[in-house]
């Protein structure tokens, strides 16, 4: 019980806590700009509480982001991150983070409306993906759909293309001709891809509000299966409610590796609802459900969430949420039953 | 009577001028006149160049003035707020958002001398040395 209310005081603490700490001409979230070049981040703190497993209070991301916007051909991007540094755990010990290369591309103008990278980037597949960054994001556990059953990274190459006035906005190509470069440790990221070869096609609704559909196909390497993946994405504004979707549907085929995990279904399925309201611009309350199939899992896991989310300011927001997952659990969820809070900031 | 009533006119009228706001751009810029369409382009980064292949810069004052709010309500139809969680979103995606300047005459000293570069000062002001390319009501 002592420990359950740890999340609970940790959110209490997040609202008197003083929102803004600006210099003089620097406003929290805008970033720096140095010369063609602009240096951003954010930091996410969190506390967690899962039934059954110590509480701990982690620092789950700290990333640094710049890109330069130096001529046609040079624009290059990179993004390093502190991922899961333990602060404080229950019952004692730590567990020290990992500094990972999330991204590190160059963009070409080969047009006004082309343009070629060349890099490590995150895969185009759903938005979820896209836009992890906690910040950003109105809750704090992710989704198995938005990450499990492709690779969110792809090192290669790939085309974006802007088509302009059409239903379709934006469309983009990418293939990983081999594995991914700066590869995650397993901790982070169990599965592993290679040979990946993709699309993502975007339809805007409105500034904010999108439709999108992608596929991915490659080779898992930790089982030698191959995959084809489809995926749809929906973000739909009404008034203060927002809803927002993702679905995939994944085939596996091919001899498993001996020794790794069974294949149960030749299928790997998710996909989760979300509906965000706004009751102040500052105030929201988050609902969330998921299911998703693994395909080497027998049965589903399906989660509930319920979340608060409190925005003082643009780049800053705390966040509570209680999770409750039922269904079956494997030593890879990141998905289980209990408390979360967490203070994210853009800077 | 009447000319209490000319004084309360001449003062709506200063009023409504006060709430107004010119975009303006850098003499390199080639257009005379910008559409809010092309105003959106450019501020949500879907538009890099001008006719004339020079970057666009676009220019943004702090969040909190009074002038963001005028122009995120005027040319987006959005808050400041939902407005400033798009910019982060591009920003993440590795999109540079609009530099920020912190007044008027700041906007204007940016504007006339980094080519290519467009801004929005409020309508009171008589800028200098730059294009006025629209008068947002």
């Amino acid at each position: 019980m002592r420990y359950t209310l740890f999340p609970l005081i940790f959110f209490q603490l997040m609202l008197v806590f003083p929102t803004t700490c600006q210099a003089e001409k620097y406003e929290l979230g805008q970033g720096w700009d140095i010369d063609k070049y602009h240096l951003s981040g954010y930091a996410n703190i969190e506390v967690v509480d899962r039934f059954g497993a110590p509480a701990k209070l982690e620092v789950d991301d700290l990333s640094l982001f710049a890109n330069g916007r130096v001529n046609r051909w040079v624009n290059p991007f990179l993004e390093v991150e502190l991922s899961k540094q333990t602060l404080i755990r229950q019952g004692g010990g730590r567990v020290n983070g990992d500094i990972i290369i999330e991204r590190f591309y160059n963009d070409t103008e080969l047009s006004e409306n082309d343009i070629f990278r060349v890099g490590k980037i995150l895969s185009p597949l759903g938005d979820w993906n896209l836009m992890h960054a906690a910040p950003l994001i109105p809750i704090i556990t992710r989704p198995y759909t938005t990450a499990r059953g492709f690779g969110a990274y792809s090192s290669g190459i790939s085309w974006i293309h802007n088509v302009g006035e059409s239903v379709i906005s934006d469309f983009q190509l990418y293939w990983q001709p081999d594995e991914e470069w700066f590869r995650r440790p397993k901790s982070l990221a169990p599965r592993s891809f290679r040979n990946l070869f993709g699309g993502h096609v975007n339809m805007p609704l409105s500034l904010i509000d999108k439709v999108g559909a992608s596929f991915q196909s490659g080779q898992l390497v930790e089982t030698g299966e191959t995959f084809n993946l489809f995926g749809f994405n929906a973000d739909k504004s009404f008034g203060r409610l927002k809803l927002e979707s993702e679905l995939i549907m994944a085939h596996f085929s091919g001899m498993v590796l001996p020794g790794a995990a069974t294949r149960f279904h030749d299928r790997e399925s998710g996909i989760f609802w979300l509906a965000d309201y706004s009751f102040t611009p500052k105030f929201h309350g988050i609902l969330e459900w998921e299911r998703y199939q693994d395909h080497t899992m027998i049965m589903p896991s399906r989660s509930t969430l319920l979340a608060f989310a409190y925005r003082p300011s643009i780049p800053v927001v705390w966040k509570l949420e209680y999770i409750h997952q039922a269904g079956e659990s494997a030593s890879f969820s990141t998905i289980k039953t209990g408390w979360k809070a967490a203070l994210a900031v853009m800077f | 009577m009447r000319t209490l009533l000319l004084i309360l006119g001449f003062s709506w009228v200063v009023l409504l001028q006060a709430e107004e706001l010119l975009v303006i751009a850098s003499p390199q810029v080639p257009s005379a006149t910008i559409s809010t369409k092309q105003l959106v382009d450019i501020y949500s980064s879907k538009r890099i160049h001008w006719e004339n292949d020079i970057k666009v810069v676009p220019v943004n004052r702090e969040s909190t003035s009074s002038e963001r709010e005028k122009f995120s309500e005027a040319v987006f139809n959005l808050s400041p707020q939902a407005l400033g969680e798009y910019w982060n979103r591009q920003k993440f995606q590795g999109k540079r958002p609009p530099v920020i300047q912190y007044s008027d005459q700041a906007v204007v000293n940016f504007v006339r001398s980094i080519p290519g570069s467009i801004g929005y000062i409020n309508a009171k002001q008589s800028p200098a040395g730059v294009k006025v390319l629209l008068r947002l009501p």
